[in-house]
């Protein structure tokens, strides 16, 4: 019998706590939330970078890992250049509800039994990605 | 555990699907998406980065036909995938994987999901089944 989601998602917490403990890749900000935990991780040439990574239930046979990071005001990138620049390989810009842009992607929680290739590997090419578009957006390293 | 090729994708494409079209590294298919309708959606091989990767990708549009800002918000809820623009103002919804530990059957869904939502945009904006 496959894995439930409640199980695939505990295995994914779990994974990302311990990968996290080790402080020379970065530390867990925040695991208040069941469905989702927030790390910081380090990034080369000594910055930041936050990633929330979330459970997304769309109906009990279908659910989704999202994973997300704030990236600029939405004032630093056109509506437009954020539609082109969703072409790359990994991820995509969205804006939320307070004006914000993310970089955002999600994986199928179905297909994700940690260890998992396809998470850890799309997690830091977005870590990466994510630090690269704060930096040339803003010149900042705000989050 | 074996690791997946583009041979296995369009291999597996074609056993359950009928391809309307192939050039290297890029398979069309036709979907049925209910009441007549059809949607378009390639599978592109991209392996210009470090790991190869799959985009599934459909045209549901053009600029104009949605506002950039919306399709911005939308991004931020969508299940999988997101919608994009390219230089030609073509908007398109699409969504990547990793290629070599894909699971084949996620590609069942990630394809059928795709072809859905971009038939769903279409329509919200039009009529027409252009694509």
């Amino acid at each position: 019998m496959s894995a439930t989601f409640d199980e695939i998602w505990a295995e994914l917490r779990d994974w990302v706590v311990a990968f996290f403990a080790d402080e020379r890749i970065g530390s867990v900000r925040d695991a208040s939330l069941r469905d989702s935990i927030t790390v910081l991780a380090h990034v080369p040439n000594g910055r930041q970078q936050q990633m929330r990574i979330s459970r997304v239930r769309v109906n009990p046979d279908d659910e989704w890992v999202e994973l997300a990071a704030v990236v600029g005001l939405e004032r630093v990138l056109g509506h437009r250049a954020a539609l082109v620049q969703n072409q790359a390989v990994v991820g995509h810009f969205a804006l939320d509800e307070n004006g914000t842009y993310l970089y955002r992607h999600t994986l199928q929680m179905k297909y994700l039994a940690a260890p998992s290739d396809q998470f850890e590997v799309t997690l830091a090419r977005m870590l990466s990605l994510s630090d690269y578009f704060e930096q040339q957006l803003t010149g900042q390293d705000n989050w | 555990m074996k690791l997946a090729t583009w041979d296995d994708v369009s291999s597996f494409v074609r056993s359950n699907w009928p391809v309307a079209g192939e050039v290297e590294g890029f398979l069309t298919v036709e979907f049925g998406t209910g009441e007549g309708r059809t949607q378009m959606t390639g599978i592109r091989l991209m392996s210009g980065g470090t790991e190869p990767r799959l985009r599934i990708e459909s045209q549901f549009g053009f600029e104009g036909d949605l506002d950039p800002a919306a399709a911005l918000k939308m991004n931020g809820v969508l299940p999988l995938g997101a919608i994009a623009a390219d230089e030609d103002g073509r908007l398109i919804y699409a969504h990547s994987m990793m290629l070599g530990t894909l699971d084949l059957a996620s590609l069942d869904i990630a394809l059928k999901t795709i072809a859905f939502y971009a038939d769903q945009l279409e329509q919200h904006r039009s009529i027409d089944d252009r694509y």
